[in-house]
């Protein structure tokens, strides 16, 4: 059969990255079809608009090697794991690692400050991005970071923000603000505000990227929690609300409520849960509306009870929830049936990170 | 039936005649272009389609314009509506593809790709019919750059 070169098009841009790697050696047409930056951004986009794309990307430290492993899932059912291989570059340079994304395919690596990697596992490609010469703040000392990943598509750039938590001389902390352009390969000090701290919980990190809004859990002036957002082509860090009739669990002070956002289809969730409890709820709640300053929030559902269970660690396509189990495993619990499954990954307790990944053909390097 | 319900004729390659709701056949954008464009004389000529096609996508069309019909109907006829010999399908796509029907376009190039996916280069080249144009050490090459998809 003979298709034309557009219907070709059509549907090699709805196959999997690794068929599309093993298929640039069918002819001259298909490699230069599958290398061309549109046939890329169209492939982006229909894989995006399917939610039975999803793939697991796990990271994890060995129990007794202490050894970082990152493993990412063959599909989306969970049968099948591989196993990254790294350059020794990760293990020399990087203590702890965390997954920030994903963006486009791409999730960004970063250990101690001015230790980032961007990295695309479905194509294996990766860039050490060049060390920040920016210049800190005199006399301060840098206490901590966070870091945000993004797609600028005015500019059609790949930005990382790093944000440096400093401690001044007169014992103030301040944050100092740098952006990374991969068109440019390098960085830049941001000189506008950020309007509230981000929260650093001992439960683990809190980040989503959507519609190129990167977000963190923050607490504002008045010590409210709030979604400190970085919208990645404006440039500009904007305060989200959270619903404002949020359940508080327990009514102890060692009973205390936490709260957490992870990405869930097109949009942003929240869960709060009970840290201390041993038969814990889980409230989900997702934003209706495109992110914005005013936001609505609706209740999903009240997942539980559940025994022997942490940290939540993100939500599957159906709103399965991901955890960590009081024995350091990863484990999905679907509340429709009430099933548990081990998914068989475990590490040091509280260094299981995961991501919701969707593959795609961009290079970075 | 309503008076305001109005019917094209179209006339596949074989000369088949089908007689059609105007309010179903617009699911088409290149038919629907014409209605609007008012160039819609009394028969419309489809000169890639075949009639044993046309028929294939008049049931698909038929199908998803039923009023109240569920998701979940609508997913159970999909899958079963694929589930054709590939020559069947490959016709599908350039009818599809002349018609300029998005949703059955992408469902349809779907399927061809999920029948493709495991496939090797050399599986490729003869169900698409294409020649090797590379030359064995322009091959080597490609397939060193990333030997673990290969494996």
């Amino acid at each position: 059969m003979n298709l034309s070169e557009d219907v070709i098009f059509e549907i090699l841009t709805r196959l999997p990255v690794i068929s599309l790697i093993r298929f640039k050696c069918v002819c001259k047409f298909w490699y230069s079809l599958i290398k061309n930056p549109n046939f890329i951004s169209n492939h982006l986009h229909n894989l995006n608009n399917k939610q039975n794309h999803l793939h697991l990307l796990i990271s994890r430290r060995g129990n007794i090697t202490n050894k970082r492993i990152l493993s990412l899932s063959q599909n989306d059912t969970f049968d099948v794991f591989i196993n990254q291989d790294f350059p020794e570059y990760f293990n020399d340079k990087f203590g702890h690692i965390r997954l920030i994304g994903p963006c486009n395919g791409i999730v960004c690596l970063c250990g101690y400050p001015d230790n980032i990697v961007l990295w695309n596992p479905s194509i294996r490609d990766y860039k050490i991005l060049p060390q920040s010469q920016i210049q800190r703040l005199v006399g301060s000392t840098i206490r901590g970071s966070d870091f945000g990943l993004g797609f600028d598509s005015k500019k059609n750039d790949y930005k990382v923000i790093q944000i440096l938590f400093c401690l001044t001389i007169d014992r103030v902390f301040v944050y100092q603000v740098e952006i990374y352009s991969l068109n440019t390969n390098s960085w830049r000090k941001y000189k506008g505000v950020v309007p509230s701290k981000i929260k650093y919980g001992n439960t683990s990190w809190s980040m989503v990227y959507k519609n190129e809004i990167f977000c963190w859990l923050g607490q504002d002036v008045d010590n409210h929690e709030v979604i400190l957002s970085f919208n990645m082509s404006e440039e500009i860090f904007q305060n989200i609300k959270l619903p404002s009739n949020i359940e508080i669990f327990g009514v102890q002070e060692i009973m205390r409520s936490v709260w957490v956002i992870v990405p869930f289809k097109e949009s942003i969730s929240l869960i709060v849960y009970c840290l201390k409890e041993v038969e814990k709820y889980y409230d989900v709640w997702v934003i209706n509306n495109e992110l914005g300053v005013e936001n609505c929030w609706t209740k999903l559902q009240r997942i539980g009870p559940i025994s022997r269970v942490e940290r939540p660690l993100g939500l599957w396509k159906n709103g399965e929830l991901i955890l960590e189990n009081s024995s350091g495993q990863l484990v999905i619990y679907d509340p429709s049936n009430q099933e548990m499954k081990t998914l068989g990954f475990y590490g040091k307790r509280g260094r299981l990170e995961i991501v919701v990944y969707k593959e795609s053909l961009v290079s970075i390097s | 039936m309503s008076s305001s319900t109005k019917f094209l004729t179209l006339k596949t390659n074989d000369k088949e005649e089908f007689v059609l709701d105007e309010a179903i056949a617009i699911r088409s954008q290149t038919i629907k272009n014409m209605v609007e464009d008012d160039c819609v004389s009394n028969v419309i000529p489809l000169p890639n389609v075949d009639s044993k096609t046309m028929i294939k996508v008049i049931e698909y069309w038929k199908k998803h314009s039923e009023e109240g019909i569920s998701k979940d109907k609508l997913m159970d006829f999909d899958k079963a509506f694929v589930k054709v010999d590939q020559s069947i399908l490959y016709a599908l796509i350039l009818a599809a593809n002349f018609l300029n029907d998005a949703e059955m376009l992408d469902m349809i190039c779907q399927e061809v790709a999920n029948r493709i996916k495991g496939k090797t280069p050399e599986e490729i080249r003869k169900e698409f019919n294409i020649e090797n144009d590379f030359t064995p050490e322009e091959e080597e090459e490609i397939r060193n750059e990333n030997v673990w998809a290969f494996e």
